[in-house]
């Protein structure tokens, strides 16, 4: 019996807010209006994110040290960009009190493992007070976007932004949007985030959706802690239809079932996913077997 | 009747040794020291391998005074090729290696309050007070080293990265708190040596030796002879047993460490004995804190902190970097040939260099207090068997 | 239970040692690095041998044996005392890259002056004598205070959850950087998040921009295990942090 419940794909939330920026609507200036909200409220002092670099044509992590230097913030979604590298730098020698994040489920996830375990970074690594989790529907690299638009026959690659629109991935420039569904998307995925399940960052008190509909991106609260963000803010707010909902949902499952094809083909040939627990295979269909019996919360494959 | 006894493990002291005593009525007539942890091979281990290995392998010499050697190793091989390290470096380098040194005495406190309460409710708060200071000092190794106990900044032609003015300021802050505690922590560690040595009725010159006294200024004037236990032992088992070198000094012993700096540096007059030894070790304290804060107020440290020139020599020059250790001189020389290998290292350390200290200090005390005599020179075996 | 303890009693503290093989005791520093969560955890544990900080010359009975460092074969000091501990403690716990997966002592050659034959070094979970005695393995050179006091109280609680994967990685027997490459890049499962590059204490993963993954230096490398132990995509039985 397998299914995929609102639970699983999109994890346990409280609320869910649709939220829009002063300016122009792009759902990077959402996710900048969301930390600057953090850094007004005082829920946070520094916030570490992926940046485009337009000059080197890279995606780098970068490290927000106050409100005014979120203007020259360029997140850019589905790109890691080493983001967790940098932890042991500034856990270590800035010493920040209150430190966010914005990622995506594996960086979030290195952290929260970092926190359960302690390996990798000191005691300073308990000082993260906000996470928030960026929506992810996969990785892609610089180059797989290069590949995606030439198939697309464009000339003029330039691009400064991602996001979801109308279950479609659309990569944008100063000029020009381009649109992409998911199958044509998919095929230029990170392999290890061809296996991920854990689309929706369930491990973050926050989770932002890169997503665009009339302007307004959707945001799904975990945590009190982030209710606060929604407090009087400095953008607008709406609560979130069902249809906001609806459309990432089916998105996410069509890239879950896709992901579960792949962990099967995986399988099949005994490629493993998990070195410590080479059953993870059969950890895997039972809990899937039993969802309603199990906690998905705890669980993260 | 002379007899023999044998003493191991020492404990309240770092890594596994061991004391030979030559005992006539209850008084030592001659004493050994030595170590009794394998030969860890650093020295050997380097050879053939590339420079830029070198800090970071030497780093794990020892888990107590690990930053002194990377930078010693650092200071050789940038010796050898004639690399120059920017001045902010140097500074940094300097700012290292006095918290480390702060670091070090602190947790010879902790070891030593072993001897000095007999109640264990008693040790626990002196050393949580302890703990306190130290969890500051680690902070600036951990901020400017990158790691507290193998710090990883320091490479070959400076430091990784520099200090920027914000990450100063709050240096300054958490090395004024510790001075605060330092203050207290030392006073309350000289009291209870006092009250150690009425209650014990320890004489007041325990452990008093004739040696000279050397630091890393004037190392360089003075001719160093390695002896290997072989030489100095007579019985067969001794020989293969004992696993450090002895350091000579103009064909001598010398003690090195925290009462030789303060000669040099204050022109102090020692009174001998080791009650001044622990002492003087607690006042250094304050003075590296004091040391490190000086550097933070006066020093730009937020400029250019490496010269990324490869480490490449001419396999003639030997390069010796020096550097004062918590515990004394701490010497590395090194060789490095042209594709930046590097062809022959020797490490010379602190407690090697003691060792002889340690035996002349036992001559003449009685037997029970030979253990205390060994734990005030604060020996670090790891070290001495690199 | 994974193990049990000796006549376990609420009222009896569960009684540590700690113990230096070839090594340079910066793993028992990192336990004394733990400062203020130091104190908390004594008031559970007892400190029984260590000779760093108790003043005692026999090994007692133990619950817990911490062991740093590699075993010197034919090294007659080393075999007597794990000859003690395997007598005396409970179960013993390699702690630290060296007693693990041999760490920096793997390149040890010996041919040092003044004992030139002290030239074989091997990681204690190496040895069969020892088998089934080590519970559990720690990474890191060394490990960091923050993960040896999570450690500490996993093992009063009976966390297995936690301990889970530190006890299947006392069948490894050796780590490198190349773990990373070979377990998380080369199978497909490296999304690029660069928490190894964190846990490496030696910079000799570091991060390119360009391909978006690790890259490893071997020169730089100590062995200590700690960028696979890291790495979110080796092992996650872990709960997830529940939020209120």
């Amino acid at each position: 019996m397998f299914g995929l419940y609102r639970q699983f794909t999109l994890g346990r939330y409280t609320k869910a807010f649709i939220i829009k920026a002063s300016g122009e609507a792009s759902s990077k200036n959402n996710l900048k209006a969301l930390i600057k909200e953090a850094f007004r409220k005082d829920l946070i002092d520094g916030i570490i994110g992926t940046s485009l670099n337009k000059k080197e044509g890279f995606v780098s992590p970068v490290f927000i040290k106050c409100e005014k230097e979120v203007e020259k913030f360029e997140p850019f979604f589905f790109i890691h960009g080493g983001q967790n590298s940098l932890l042991k730098k500034i856990t270590q020698k800035y010493s920040f009190e209150k430190l966010g994040v914005a990622g995506h489920s594996c960086v979030l996830d290195g952290i929260n493992k970092m926190q359960y375990f302690g390996i990798g970074s000191n005691f300073t690594v308990t000082k993260f007070t906000l996470k928030i989790g960026i929506a992810c529907i996969g990785a892609i690299s610089l180059e797989g976007i290069k590949c995606l638009l030439k198939e697309k026959k464009v000339k003029n690659p330039g691009f400064n932004e991602i996001f979801l629109e109308n279950n479609k991935i659309i990569l944008k420039n100063k000029y020009e949007k381009f649109d992409f569904s998911a199958k044509e998307y998919y095929y230029y995925l990170n392999e290890g985030c061809k296996v991920c399940m854990n689309l929706s960052s369930r491990g973050s008190d926050i989770t932002f959706v890169p997503s665009l509909r009339n302007g307004y991106s959707l945001v799904l609260v975990r945590s009190a802690k982030a209710l606060k963000l929604f407090e009087n803010p400095g953008f607008s707010v709406k609560k979130a239809e069902k249809s906001d909902i609806e459309e990432f949902e089916s998105l996410a499952k069509n890239f879950l079932k896709k992901n579960i094809e792949t962990i099967l083909e995986r399988a099949e040939f005994g490629i493993p996913s998990n070195k410590w627990d080479g059953n993870r295979f059969g950890r895997f269909t039972a809990l899937w077997n039993n969802i309603y019996a199990e906690n998905i919360e705890e669980e993260v494959f | 009747m002379i007899k023999r006894i044998e003493i191991e493990p020492i404990p309240l002291t770092e890594g596994h040794s061991k004391l030979i005593l030559k005992v006539d009525k209850n008084i030592i007539v001659e004493g050994f020291y030595y170590a009794l942890v394998p030969v860890r091979g650093f020295g050997t281990m380097l050879l053939d391998k590339e420079a830029t290995f070198a800090p970071i392998a030497a780093s794990r010499i020892c888990g107590m005074c690990q930053a002194v050697h990377s930078i010693a190793t650092a200071k050789a091989i940038e010796d050898a090729c004639n690399i120059e390290i920017p001045e902010t470096a140097q500074k940094l380098r300097e700012l290292i290696s006095l918290s480390v040194r702060a670091y070090n005495h602190l947790l010879h406190h902790i070891l030593i309050s072993g001897n000095m309460f007999k109640n264990p409710q008693k040790r626990h708060t002196f050393i949580k007070n302890v703990q306190k200071i130290r969890k500051t000092v680690s902070s600036i190794l951990e901020t400017v080293g990158g790691g507290i106990i193998h710090p990883s900044n320091i490479v070959i032609g400076g430091i990784s990265s520099p200090i920027e003015t914000p990450v100063k300021e709050r240096l300054i802050a958490l090395i004024e708190e510790a001075e605060k505690l330092a203050k207290e922590e030392i006073e309350i560690f000289i009291h209870h040596i006092e009250r150690l040595w009425k209650e014990q009725k320890l004489p007041e010159n325990l452990g008093e030796h004739k040696l000279p006294f050397i630091t890393s200024k004037e190392i360089s004037n003075v001719s160093i002879k390695e002896i290997y236990p072989q030489e100095i032992f007579n019985e067969l088992p001794l020989k293969r047993e004992a696993t450090n070198t002895i350091i000579l000094i103009n064909e001598n012993g010398a003690e090195t460490g925290v009462r030789a700096r303060k000669i040099r540096e204050e022109r102090y007059k020692p009174k001998g004995g080791i009650k001044e030894l622990h002492k003087l070790r607690a006042e250094e304290i304050l003075l590296s804190l004091k040391n490190i804060k000086r550097i933070l107020e006066t020093e730009k440290l937020d400029k250019e902190t490496r010269n990324k020139q490869f480490p490449t020599s001419d396999n003639e020059k030997e390069g010796v970097g020096i550097v004062e250790a918590p515990r004394g001189v701490n010497i590395h020389k090194v060789k490095v040939d042209k594709s930046g290998k590097i062809t022959y290292y020797e490490i010379i350390v602190p407690t090697a260099l003691n060792m002889i200290a340690i035996a002349e200090s036992l001559k003449g005390e009685k037997v029970e207090y030979a253990e205390m005599i060994v734990r005030a020179y604060d020996p670090c075996i790891a070290c001495s068997t690199h | 239970m994974i193990y049990s303890f000796d006549n376990f009693d609420k009222e009896i503290k569960v009684k540590l040692g700690f113990f230096h093989l070839s090594s340079c005791s910066g793993c028992q520093i990192a336990f004394l690095d733990m400062f203020e969560e130091l104190p908390d955890i004594l008031d559970t544990v007892e400190i029984a041998y260590s000779n760093m900080l108790t003043n005692r010359k026999e090994i007692p009975k133990l619950n817990v044996a911490f062991i740093e460092g590699t075993f010197s074969i034919g090294f007659k000091h080393h075999i007597k005392l794990i000859k003690e501990i395997k007598e005396k403690a409970d179960i013993i716990v390699a702690i630290g890259g060296c007693a693990a997966f041999g760490g920096i002592r793997r390149l040890n050659v010996g041919a040092q002056s003044p004992q030139p034959s002290h030239q074989a070094s091997i990681p204690i979970t190496e040895l069969d004598y020892l088998k089934g005695k080590i519970k559990y393995v720690i990474p890191g050179c060394p490990p960091n205070p923050y993960f040896l006091y999570k450690f500490l109280l996993a093992l009063l609680e009976l966390n297995e959850e936690f301990l889970r994967p530190f006890e299947h990685m006392v069948f490894s027997t050796f780590a490198s950087g190349y773990d990373i490459l070979m377990e998380v890049v080369n199978k497909g499962l490296c999304t690029g998040c660069g928490t190894c590059i964190c846990a490496c204490p030696t910079k000799a993963l570091e991060f390119s921009k360009r391909t978006q993954r690790p890259t490893f230096n071997k020169l730089l490398c100590v062995g200590c295990g700690s960028c696979l132990a890291g790495c979110p995509q080796s092992f996650k039985p872990y709960p997830q942090p529940v939020y209120g």
